[in-house]
């Protein structure tokens, strides 16, 4: 990936509690190119969501910077950053996260009223044409309490889409469905990504999906450890480095975990 | 970014019917209340008002220093003390004509009635009572004593030398319509006059000491030719008396102008006792309104903290979220207080046909004063709103990541 980094994390550090401090994630430096796909993974525990929010501006590092596309998210208030989230970003959760008091269509338009009001014909239109991608045309107009798990999280993945996003964050988009519908959601963001040459950095803890992505980033404690990039040097040599127990990145130590 | 706050607020409020249900009625029942309380109140206050000043000067204009016994006419004590104070030359407004002129051309007085008043002893065969005279011109002061109406007996005509007397000194005297009476005066003139009809203005003091003549005859018995001891007002709203007293002062300042209000000290302090009563168990009831519908939004926030979490998640910022909660309010305010405006009404409704079902037994009316409706819904509105800031401070305060993070 030649292009200039769209996301951009400099010696990034959480630490949660005010009493009892437990630190999260220790100096994370790395950035992500526009287009790629990276899949984040590690054990329970690693800070790999953390990370997620963090890049995502649902969450502030305690020191460091991160800069999406040149801005600097530590420079922007609150109400900027709930703005920055609508316009540029596209969340994926593990559960849908869906408002069941709205249909499958209203859920899916819901980022566009908060950004900018009525939509007109066009965004309506777009809502319709993002649901046919995911398949649930028919069902647009159902509550979403009506629909099973796998129809919610492509609506999910529709609304994620809505506004056009440059960067889709997505939190084990597949974690609380059944294997064959989380292969179908995996197929249709893939498709979506190249369609529309959108950024995507996923948390899976499932090996088999990491693989697909461009690059894998491994996290142990809170520190990136391992980084392969599985379509270069192939299935079977990136899962044997993922496998292995030593760390490839510098900057830890080849320690164990 | 409103429209969208209340396109969620009312998803919000549609989804949780039974509860949305039943803090609309709760506003309902308090404005309800409010609206009844308020109208039966305000309506009990204009009957009393209509019974103390309805039937007697709003505005009374005399000369200088001098205490118009009229104003004292509730009072059989006062009216005995005038009767029984020493005579001295009468002041007197001599130019009446052209200040009644002045006050007929304002449009915010009913009446201007000139009067020529004073003590005078009334005689008939062997019975002889002391009267205060009261000469009027029929007409205008038929508008304040409502004279023609009030006449119980004979005909309310006073021209020449046709008197009108009170239904008690008619009986004390043992007058009968069509009987002849001497009236002599402390200056020393005395007359004969007819009795045309007997009056009862529902006042004892003024049955038994009031005699109502013409303006002319009554200028001779107190030695005020051409001239008049007052100037009788009514207004049309009774409340702008002082407004209307202070205007009337600048314009003749050589008069004293007094209101109703100056010999109505007790019945006001009651009427504003009243009010405040009224206005502090509206205020308890506004308060009770307001705390409930905080009570459920603060609920609602605790309900409602997955969506408002992915709804922060995905953009909405701190002011949306607020507004959310400002918009359920506001709409709540709206529902519960129009809809608690259509009971206030109908249960006025109901107690109109009560009072007309009970012959008479309640004997003032309740009506809807539809400032006083607009100005409940929109108070009640405005304390939803209000109710509404806690909540809506409170979902701003919820951090989207936790809700995230917790699932």
């Amino acid at each position: 990936m030649d292009n200039a980094p769209l996301v951009e994390l400099q010696k990034v550090n959480k630490v949660y509690g005010e009493v009892v401090k437990y630190q999260v994630l220790f100096d994370i430096t790395m950035t992500v190119p526009q287009g790629e796909f990276l899949a984040l993974i590690g054990p329970s525990g690693s800070g790999k969501t953390t990370l997620l929010n963090i890049i995502g501006a649902l969450d502030r590092p305690t020191s460091g910077q991160i800069f999406i596309r040149g801005q600097n998210l530590n420079h922007l208030p609150d109400e900027e950053l709930a703005r920055f989230r609508n316009k540029f970003l596209g969340f994926i959760f593990q559960f849908h996260y869906l408002l069941p008091e709205f249909n499958a269509l209203e859920n899916v338009l819901i980022p566009y009223w908060i950004g900018s009001g009525k939509p007109g014909k066009e965004i309506v239109e777009r809502a319709i044409y993002l649901l046919e991608q995911v398949g649930l045309k028919e069902a647009m107009k159902k509550r979403i309490t009506m629909l099973s798990g796998g129809q919610q999280q492509r609506v999910a993945i529709a609304r994620a889409l809505l506004n056009a996003p440059q960067l889709i964050l997505a939190d084990e988009p597949t974690g609380a469905l059944d294997t064959k519908t989380g292969e179908q959601v995996l197929e249709l963001l893939s498709e979506i990504r190249h369609q529309f040459n959108t950024t995507m950095i996923m948390v899976t803890h499932n090996r088999d999906v990491a693989l697909q992505a461009d690059r894998v980033i491994e996290l142990i404690d809170g520190k990136l450890c391992k980084e392969v990039y599985p379509q270069k040097i192939g299935l079977k040599e990136a899962t044997e480095i993922l496998e292995s127990h030593a760390c490839n990145l510098e900057d830890i130590e080849s320690t164990t975990p | 970014m409103f429209r969208f706050a209340l396109r969620i607020a009312w998803r919000f409020l549609k989804t949780s019917r039974s509860q949305t249900f039943l803090i609309i009625l709760g506003i309902a029942a308090g404005v309800s209340i409010q609206i009844f309380l308020s109208s039966l109140i305000s309506g009990l206050q204009a009957n009393l008002i209509e019974q103390t000043v309805g039937d007697a000067p709003h505005i009374i204009v005399t000369p200088e220093d001098r205490t118009p016994s009229s104003l004292l006419k509730s009072s059989e004590n006062l009216v005995s003390f005038i009767l029984a104070s020493p005579v001295k030359a009468e002041p007197k407004i001599l130019s009446w004509q052209r200040i009644q002129e002045g006050l007929t051309r304002r449009s915010d007085l009913r009446v201007a009635s000139p009067l020529v008043e004073g003590p005078g002893n009334v005689r008939k065969g062997d019975l002889t009572k002391s009267v205060v005279l009261k000469g009027v011109l029929l007409e205008q002061a038929d508008l304040i004593y409502e004279l023609r109406e009030r006449t119980i007996r004979g005909i309310p005509q006073i021209g020449g030398n046709g008197v009108l007397v009170g239904k008690v000194l008619a009986d004390d005297l043992q007058l009968e319509v069509g009987d002849a009476i001497t009236i002599a005066t402390p200056a020393g003139k005395n007359g004969t006059f007819i009795v045309n009809g007997v009056f009862d203005l529902k006042n004892k003091a003024i049955n038994s000491s009031w005699i109502f003549l013409d303006l002319n005859p009554a200028q001779t018995l107190l030695d005020l030719e051409g001239a008049v001891s007052g100037i009788e007002i009514q207004i049309e709203q009774v409340f702008q008396s002082e407004r209307i007293a202070r205007e009337l002062r600048q314009e003749f300042p050589q008069y004293t102008i007094e209101t109703w209000q100056t010999r109505n000290q007790q019945l006001l302090s009651a009427l504003r006792s009243q009010s405040l009563s009224s206005y502090m168990i509206q205020f308890f009831v506004l308060l009770a309104v307001t705390l409930g519908i905080a009570s459920v939004l603060v609920v609602s926030v605790t309900q409602k903290i997955r969506e408002i979490g992915i709804l922060k998640a995905i953009g909405t910022t701190n002011t949306g979220v607020s507004l959310i909660f400002l918009a359920q309010g506001a709409i709540l305010g709206l529902f519960g207080s129009s809809l608690g405006a259509l009971a206030g009404f109908l249960l006025i409704r109901l107690f109109q046909q009560a009072a007309r079902a009970s012959g008479g037994a309640i004997s003032f009316s309740v009506t809807v004063n539809p400032s006083t409706l607009l100005f409940i819904v929109t108070i009640a509105t405005v304390a939803s709103l209000l109710a509404a800031i806690s909540p809506a401070r409170q979902a701003t305060k919820l951090l989207p990541i936790e809700v995230i993070r917790n699932g």
